[in-house]
């Protein structure tokens, strides 16, 4: 079935991903979801373990293991998992969050079956060949991808800078998903066979299939390669605290680039919990587009700002609402602060006009039909909405959490976000200077 | 004994399988696939317009192509068609920058201008419902932008800060660097597209607006649209809208002329940037043009060489060596010449040695590629030539591709069906032409750092350049 005409057939601004979804006696979640529009297959396969779970003196190592992942099996031995996928048009990737982590394969429909065969052999067998010399060379590629996204990346060490003064130093949080290199030169062979036998197990995934396929041919391939594996008991772990203020009130650092940057951060509610949506929209009302109250003033109408902006970033232990901005040379970081939270005042004094909440709402239900187009992006959102709601079939309920929010809710979330719960991160150029 | 029944419980591999899973499943023959084509029409003033029905989701992607981008801007005045293209939204028709804003915003268009060396695509993706406020919101864009010197000046030092921010990035300099060392300083893609910093600064508002005015004048202007419409009703809309555009006064864009590959020069540049961690690596050479009857077999070999993750270059730089986060090789190909590029982060303690292997692969490139590698990239061919059609965006700006290049319409499926029957033989012939002794190649990093191993690896080869072009 098309999930186009399934749109076509539901109420006026209705939405929904059709999928049929079942689990396996070890627990593995499965979700199906056809669509033949074109001759292709995506599979993506979530797993709920990231960076949150690493133990203290290993963070980057959940996205060191994925990188593991890639790496070889008894039956598919060295670089066998890409070289076989790709001989058929077949590709894949992966990325690691603080939350979760996802492998992603995508290529011709007469390839699923082998997708899935591979998922389930280095699901159940990757420890079994992991050795010395391929964690050694994962470990070289990883801290050169955090050379090149972090360190020599412009303003790339934000989040390096502004975990600690977040989060505790104990928090799932308090340190990056790249992690450091001393942290990434510690990790150990055992530490990956721990890594897998905890956490790559079947009762903490859940497989989508997408695409060009018959059901019942997936339904049998996956019950027989995944249904043999067992189920593991899933360690405890205690969600902390709401977090209501930052350790650190200001940070000060340096980055190699030319013109200073603000970032201005609160904690606020974990995603699709109560209040995240409010700050979505007070994100949108303030930074997203040129006709935002941030660009609008400060930067088309003031010049005082290169780039002035507002992001919700929703994690499922806690979200983080922040402010960015970099000053023209006719400010500084400190006076542009300043001017930005005066119009996170103005909304909590006066809330945003119906004019700004109809733009907002407007911009959301075109960018979630607009991203469910993708065949990829469908997956994906399923899986993400099972991980995070207990239920794929979320995406009608996560548009609907937008329409509710009101004027009021907008206002009492910027309210919220006052000085003495802000953190301030500023980066300036090495030199010292200002501009 | 409980322990032992835990510990088994956790194991990953029972002891009896239900099935043998030692051996990979048979993979059944790809499904066959042809790109859609779009139809063809022409209004009445001579614009093209090609339309690909799609109906379903209520979504709609049209994008104007006026030809003549980069390549346009005059000697000193290099980013204007890129700054002229910006300006577009900032005021047209009868509402100013911010209204003109409000507006797009409102309706939740995402509707701007991109500029590439040779062409300017004008983006409107829409849903069906809000397509023909859109189209008349783009037409303001095209016929009446407002050009003021309050918002260009605001435009112009916005374009600065982006481009200091660019000048940290060794990556970002090493390809404008890599651009003038091998198109050479007076071709007109030498420079950067966004311009240079001197050159943007010393732009007038004039400077731009004529830049608009003279490419508006080109001929072969171009519209492409995807989605959700019906034909007749699209052209309909579409020849009242762009009836201002005057098709008998347009002349051809000028064009792109072959860069001239010199010889006895040296062909390794160093770019100092200080504090980095990684060095880029960047090789450019020549390749079969687009129209060549080897494009598709260059490109094929382009994938072999760097266009997938099991890739030549990625398997050795990253994946043997851990020298690196990746290694990439592209095959770009348009009507006056083809170039095949090769880039790389590597870490500043082995550049020496990773430019080494980076250039034995490419030497070794030239003995050709075997039957294996041949099926694997067009597997990779087919498979993006579908994922590409997924989208209504992603058509549209496929066909805007083709009509920037002066392509026809079937060259999607012409390409593929082409890439389909290549042989081991074409793609070995196309190799040939792309030789190591005409490559050009730039080195960005911290020379203090990597200099003395590089000198070492290659005595006398380099010559140290200018960070900003």
């Amino acid at each position: 079935m098309l999930p186009a005409m399934l749109l076509a057939a539901m109420p006026a601004n209705a939405i929904e991903i059709p999928h049929e979804q079942f689990q396996l006696d070890n627990g593995l979640n499965v979700i199906l979801h056809e669509d033949h529009t074109l001759p292709q297959v995506v599979v993506n396969l979530w797993y709920g373990v990231g960076s949150k779970d690493e133990q203290q003196g290993r963070s980057g190592f959940a996205h060191l293991f994925e990188h593991l992942m890639f790496m070889g099996t008894v039956h598919l031995p060295g670089s066998g998992f890409d070289e076989r996928m790709e001989a058929y048009g077949g590709w894949n990737n992966a990325w690691t969050s603080e939350d979760a982590t996802d492998y992603y394969e995508a290529g011709p429909s007469n390839l699923l079956q082998t997708f899935l065969w591979m998922e389930s052999d280095r699901m159940r067998d990757l420890a079994r060949a992991m050795t010395q010399e391929k964690l050694d060379l994962q470990r070289d590629v990883v801290r050169n991808e955090r050379r090149q996204s972090v360190e020599d990346t412009p303003y790339g060490i934000i989040w390096e800078a502004m975990s600690p003064a977040l989060y505790p130093a104990d928090h799932p949080y308090g340190h990056t998903v790249i992690g450091t290199h001393e942290d990434l030169q510690a990790a150990t062979l055992d530490d990956v066979v721990r890594f897998f036998d905890t956490w790559y197990v079947p009762n903490n995934a859940s497989l989508v299939v997408a695409g060009d396929f018959k059901p019942e041919e997936a339904r049998k391939w996956i019950t027989d390669y995944f249904g043999g594996l067992e189920r593991s008991e899933l360690p405890e772990r205690a969600a902390p605290a709401m977090l209501d203020k930052p350790q650190q009130a200001i940070v000060e650092t340096t980055d190699n680039v030319q013109i200073p940057l603000t970032v201005m951060a609160w904690h606020t509610p974990p995603a699709l919990m109560e209040g995240d949506a409010a700050f979505d929209v007070l994100a949108a009302v303030l930074g997203d587009g040129r006709s935002s109250r941030l660009y609008e003033d400060l930067i088309t109408n003031k010049s005082s700002a290169l780039e002035a902006g507002a992001w919700q970033y929703s994690q499922k232990l806690g979200s983080i609402f922040a402010l960015t901005g970099k000053p023209t040379e006719e400010l500084t970081v400190e006076q542009l602060e300043a001017a930005m939270f005066e119009h996170l005042k103005a909304i909590a004094a006066d809330g945003p006009t119906q004019a700004e909440m109809d733009r907002v709402l407007n911009q959301l239900e075109a960018s979630f039909v607009g991203d469910l187009e993708g065949l990829q992006a469908r997956a994906s959102a399923l899986n993400r909405y099972h991980y995070l709601s207990g239920t794929p079939d979320y995406v009608q309920q996560d548009l609907d959490r937008y329409r509710n929010v009101t004027v009021a809710d907008v206002q009492a979330a910027a309210a919220s976000l006052t000085e003495d719960r802000r953190c301030i991160l500023r980066v300036r150029p090495h030199d010292g200077a200002d501009q | 004994m409980n322990f032992l029944l835990l510990a088994f419980a956790c194991a990953h591999t029972p002891e009896t399988p239900v099935i043998d899973l030692s051996t990979p499943p048979p993979v059944a023959k790809v499904p066959g696939f042809t790109p859609p084509i779009p139809t063809e029409h022409t209004l009445e003033n001579g614009i093209s317009v090609w339309i690909i029905e799609r109906p379903g989701l209520p979504l709609v992607s049209l994008r104007v192509v006026v030809p003549g981008g980069s390549a346009h801007d005059g000697a000193g005045a290099w980013g204007a068609a890129s700054l002229a293209d910006e300006m577009l939204s900032q005021g047209a028709g009868e509402r100013d920058a911010n209204e003109f804003a409000r507006e797009v915003e409102r309706l939740a268009l995402s509707l701007g201008a991109q500029t590439t060396g040779t062409a300017t695509v004008i983006s409107l993706d829409s849903q069906t419902k809000t397509l023909t406020s859109g189209i008349e919101l783009l037409a303001d864009m095209v016929f009446q932008p407002h050009f003021d010197e309050p918002d260009f000046a605001r435009v112009r030092d916005l374009r600065i800060g982006q481009l200091k921010e660019a000048n940290d990035d060794a990556t970002t300099v090493a390809g404008w660097v890599i651009d003038q060392r091998y198109f050479g300083s007076d071709h007109p893609l030498s420079h950067p597209v966004e311009g240079t910093l001197a050159s943007v600064q010393s732009l007038t508002l004039s400077d731009v607006s004529a830049s608009w005015q003279s490419r508006l004048g080109h001929s072969g202007l171009s519209i492409v649209v995807a989605g959700d419409v019906k034909t007749d009703t699209i052209l309909a809309t579409l020849e009242a809208k762009f009836a201002n555009w005057d098709g008998s006064a347009s002349s051809p864009a000028p064009a792109i002329p072959a860069p001239v590959v010199q010889a006895d020069e040296k062909r390794m540049f160093f770019v100092h940037k200080p504090g980095t961690s990684q060095t880029s690596l960047q090789v450019m050479m020549p390749a079969p043009t687009a129209i060549d009857p080897l494009a598709e077999a260059a490109e094929l070999g382009a994938i072999v060489l760097g266009g997938t993750f099991t890739s030549r270059l990625n398997r050795k730089l990253r994946e043997e060596k851990g020298y690196t986060y990746g290694a990439r090789a592209r095959y770009s190909g348009k009507k006056s010449y083809g170039v095949l590029s090769a880039r790389t982060n590597v870490q500043n303690e082995v550049a020496a040695p990773a430019l080494v292997d980076l250039r034995a692969l490419l030497t070794d490139y030239a003995n050709g590629i075997d039957a294996d590698e041949l099926r694997k990239a067009q597997g990779a061919w087919q498979t993006r030539s579908v994922a590409s059609m997924e989208s209504r965006s992603s058509i549209a700006g496929n066909y805007a591709a083709l009509a920037a290049a002066s392509l026809p319409a079937s060259t999607l499926a012409d390409e593929l069906l082409s890439a389909t029957r290549a042989t081991v033989d074409d793609v070995n012939t196309a190799i040939l032409r792309s030789k190591m002794e005409d490559a050009i190649i730039v080195v960005a990093g911290d020379l203090d750092v990597i200099r003395p191993a590089l000198e070492d690896a290659f005595p006398n080869a380099g010559v140290v350049v200018e960070a900003t072009p």
